[in-house]
């Protein structure tokens, strides 16, 4: 089985969550790298750092980055909401005012 | 309402403050009704506070589902939906008339574990709308995620695309969702329904099924007669869940009778509930005679296809249907007064209105404010080509200002022989802030139906929206059973990907076809042909999935309700899915208009002033603009569309021609187009981080143009008629399947009797310049901002987004800004 059908078989059987997500302390999401899939907010996204072929690799917001090279953390911008979590240039669909 | 109102009536219209005027105004019953809805739409991106998932209709659902695992996947579904229609709890609100709830609980969405994966796992870990006791049901939940995710449709259509090609669509660039039936949207065929009822409709399956029998049974054996067992499949499971459907309206008859005999003590009521155990137990099983009938018959049968399926719009021409009923009723045997009437329809309103399901964050965050686009059309002609307006329209124009919901809302067909009255009551809704009806030009989009798809002329007057936007007549072959809200692409990337050799600088991945260094491009014609070349290739790519999850609905995704409530589907034996009606296939163009408009400043600047060269300008790019302000503001200020300037006028034509042309080269399942349809919906904000750097001046993450061929907000400098003219250089027959243009009014200037005069002389000149579609929002900044400051005060304030309404209060900010943004229109006299 290739990593891309492996890569599927793990959406099609949920594994995204088997238990509710606990974030890690580094973890995907907070990640500059980490984008996150448009057909759902289910948690998975694609990370655009790391490839496969010349493809990126899909992974889950609560993916373990904690030994991972290409991990930047995003720019934090506290608001009184619960957004705080992206790069400036991805704040404006979370509600929070542009630089 | 946040304060008691105590000003005068004459007070609150000189305000603007409609929605208190609509309370004073309004009865008693619909006035208790509007205010006990709860709102099911997304406020910003999460549901409003105390909304809760249903559970039991999943759990009923799959019960029987599991109990009958020997069944065909259509007959399991047609049980599985029947034991939900017989068992899922029923209640009546104080003061209604109409029945049918999509839940057991008035405050609850229903969830549909069967459709996708990705749904299950987003509600799993949702952190506001699982109900109480939250850990026991979470187990459930978990449970019934185990048991359907890998065989969702979801999962099943995931298996119709090369693993790796995944990762495309999962970045919403090409396609929005995946194709799955019971996630599209369907026109629904009222004149067979009302004609035969659904015991008509089941006598004719039974005639269907004894002929099949008696060829497979019967008869010498002939190949040709095969086919036969897979029909009686089909006839069977229709029958299964049309006979639910009739036992679920005459439980509502029983439990009003229940309440009538032994607990209203309200003799009124009691009477009214009586009259109610009537109706449910005569509609939708035989043909309904009155307006009470007609509309119960309706809003049955759009429950229980959201029972079946998540249609995410609800296509319906409302005066059309229920107008003769209401003449009847009103105007000639006068068992109705107007009065009683309104109130019907104010509540038919509601009904629609308190409709909601469990739906991906990404729908809630392009829809916010509402659960669909559900856009109802009214006014337009007969098959005859006669004015179709009737008094029904005007009581739903009445109505909608009564109870002033988001969800549904109106588009008008106009036409030059519309009747006047009609006419001002669709512009006192539009001046009363409603945004709503926005207004389609009959006569070419009849014109559009018939070029595209080819139906015949008096076919094509009965089209009605199929969500914001595209025309389809709800005829026996017209009706469209499945669109696919997948079949959308984000088409500002194609100018992204020409300049940057098919590289996506978001995702930093190589997306498109390789186009060539854009650097070295020597001549304009180089660059458009590249941005020809990625257009081309997003639609294709776009195009083999939807086509592909189309045809395999039918056997993967079946859909017994709707299959048995298409006279198309009964006479043919096959399910909605088969490809045999006439077709209505569109793409979804979101973000279209920054591609005229980048290439006409990249043409200006580069190739004819030569002010810049192409390695500047992709460099500038590369950077996100950063470093490069004043190069900038130079492509800023370049030509742009909504001013009637042809030097980038002629480039967007230029565009909407290419791109109309190669719709005729790939074809949908039943053979037709796939013609270009640019709009927008919310999603000019949610793409907004998605779509790198163009050379109109716009950086990552700057709001995308907010319609189909609406000007940049701010852009359009020279006034009204030069948005007009600019957008009529567009064919809207030939080049679009429709396009979507949002104009803002001055709500001072269109005051009173002169103020008509002025909007009718705007929409006279729109109508004779061939423009297919423009929509208003006539409330003023002074309001609009009010309202972000203190929304507490202004929760009934509705604007129109793109396609749809709102209430103002339940957009992001970012939203907000961008309607704000938009220039207020003065209309000369």
């Amino acid at each position: 089985m290739s990593d891309w059908e492996q890569l599927r078989q793990q959406w099609l059987q949920g594994a995204i969550s088997k238990g509710r997500r606990e974030m890690p302390e580094k973890a995907c999401a907070m990640c500059s790298n980490f984008r996150q899939n448009s057909a759902s907010a289910a948690g998975d996204g694609l990370c655009t750092a790391i490839k496969i072929g010349e493809k990126n690799k899909p992974v889950f917001d609560n993916t373990d980055a904690s030994d991972c090279p290409h991990y930047k953390e995003i720019d934090r911008v506290r608001t009184d909401t619960s957004e705080f979590m992206w790069d400036p240039q991805f704040r404006p669909q979370r509600q929070i005012e542009e630089k | 309402m946040a304060a008691v109102e105590t000003r005068t009536i004459e007070e609150i219209e000189k305000s603007g403050q409609w929605w208190w005027w609509a309370e004073h105004k309004r009865s008693k019953r619909l006035d208790y009704l509007r205010k006990a809805v709860w709102k099911k739409g997304a406020k910003g991106s999460g549901y409003q506070p105390g909304v809760k998932v249903d559970l039991e209709r999943a759990v009923l659902f799959t019960e029987a589902f599991k109990a009958n695992e020997h069944d065909s996947l259509r007959m399991r579904y047609a049980k599985a939906l029947a034991n939900v229609f017989d068992n899922i709890t029923i209640f009546i609100q104080d003061h209604a008339q109409i029945m049918g709830y999509l839940g057991s609980r008035p405050h609850t969405i229903v969830w549909h574990p069967e459709i996708l994966f990705l749904l299950n796992e987003d509600l799993y870990n949702d952190r506001t709308v699982i109900p109480e006791p939250v850990d026991e049901n979470l187990k459930l939940i978990r449970e019934l995620c185990d048991y359907w995710n890998p065989q969702t449709t979801g999962a099943k259509v995931f298996n119709l695309v090369p693993p790796e090609e995944i990762v495309k669509l999962l970045t919403g660039v090409i396609g929005w969702g995946l194709p799955i039936s019971r996630i599209g949207y369907a026109t629904k065929q009222w004149d067979y329904m009302f004609r035969l009822g659904l015991e008509g409709i089941i006598a004719e399956i039974d005639e269907r099924i004894k002929e099949a029998e008696d060829r497979i049974y019967n008869k010498v054996p002939d190949p040709e007669d095969l086919p036969y067992y897979e029909k009686l499949d089909v006839w069977k499971s229709m029958k299964v869940v049309l006979e639910a459907v009739i036992r679920w309206a005459r439980r509502y008859s029983r439990l009003a009778k229940i309440i009538a005999e032994n607990f209203e003590t309200d003799p009124k009521r009691k009477e009214e509930l009586l009259r109610i155990a009537e109706v449910c137990w005569k509609v939708p099983a035989k043909p309904p005679e009155h307006l009470h009938e007609s509309l119960q018959f309706d809003h049955f049968i759009q429950i229980a296809c959201r029972y079946e399926a998540c249609e995410g719009a609800w296509p319906a021409r409302p005066d059309y249907w229920h107008g003769p009923f209401y003449d009847k009723d009103v105007n000639q045997d006068k068992v109705l007064t107007h009065e009683e009437a309104l109130d019907l329809t104010g509540e038919f309103l509601i009904r629609c209105y308190e409709v909601g399901w469990f739906w991906l964050m990404l729908a809630r965050d392009t829809l916010q404010g509402i659960t669909g686009t559900w856009v109802w059309t009214i006014g337009g002609v007969n098959e005859d080509g006669t004015d179709a307006c009737n008094d029904m329209t005007d009581c739903l124009l009445e109505a909608a200002r009564l109870v002033r919901v988001a969800n549904p809302t109106f588009a008008f067909r106009y036409h030059p022989n519309v009747r006047m009255k009609t006419l001002r009551e669709v512009f006192e809704c539009i001046r009363q802030g409603l945004g709503y009806p926005s207004m389609r030009n009959d006569p070419i989009l009849i014109t559009n139906a018939m070029h595209w798809h080819k139906h015949p002329l008096r076919e094509a007057r009965r089209w009605v929206h199929q969500a914001c936007m595209s025309p389809c007549p709800d005829t026996k072959l017209g009706c469209q059973p499945f669109r696919m809200a997948n079949a959308t692409i984000i088409a500002a990337k194609a100018i992204e990907y020409a300049l940057f050799d098919g590289y996506d600088n978001v995702l930093q991945m190589q997306f498109g076809p390789h186009t060539g260094d854009a650097s070295k491009f020597e001549t304009f014609e180089e660059l458009y042909q590249a941005w020809y070349t990625q257009v081309k290739w997003m639609m294709d790519t776009l195009v083999k999935l939807t086509n592909g999850g189309r045809y395999m609905a039918q056997f993967l995704d079946p859909r017994p309700l709707l299959s048995g409530l298409y006279e198309r589907c009964v006479e043919l034996g096959v399910d909605s899915s088969h490809p045999s009606e006439r077709g209505n296939s569109w793409i979804t163009f979101f973000a279209w208009m920054e591609t005229g408009d980048s290439l006409a400043a990249v043409k200006k600047l580069v190739f004819d002033e030569k002010k810049y060269t192409m390695a500047q300008l992709i460099e500038a790019l590369r950077n996100n603009w950063e470093g490069y302000e004043e190069m900038r503001m130079d492509f800023v200020r370049a030509p742009k569309w909504g001013n009637d300037d042809d030097y980038v006028d002629q480039i967007h034509v230029r565009c909407h021609r290419d791109v109309a042309k190669h719709s005729w080269e790939i074809k949908d399942p039943t053979g037709n187009p796939w013609p270009p349809l640019p709009e927008n919906i919310a999603a000019y904000v949610t793409n907004a981080t998605k779509v790198w750097a163009l050379p109109n001046g716009r950086r990552l993450g700057d709001t995308l143009y907010d319609g189909g061929c609406s000007p940049g907000a701010g852009l359009d400098k020279k006034g009204p008629t030069a948005v007009l003219r600019s957008v009529a250089k567009i064919d809207h027959i030939g080049d679009v399947r429709a396009t979507l243009l949002n104009q803002r009014l001055s709500p001072q200037q269109l005051a009173g009797e002169k103020g008509f005069h002025i909007w009718h002389s705007y929409i006279k000149t729109w109508a004779e310049l061939g423009i297919d579609h423009v929509q208003f929002n006539m409330v003023d900044n002074e309001t609009l901002k009010a309202a972000q400051r203190e929304p507490e005060k202004y929760p009934e304030l509705i604007v129109r987004i793109a396609g749809y309404s709102a209430h103002f209060v339940d957009l992001n900010k970012k939203t907000q800004d961008t309607i704000i943004a938009r220039n207020v229109q003065e209309l000369g006299v």
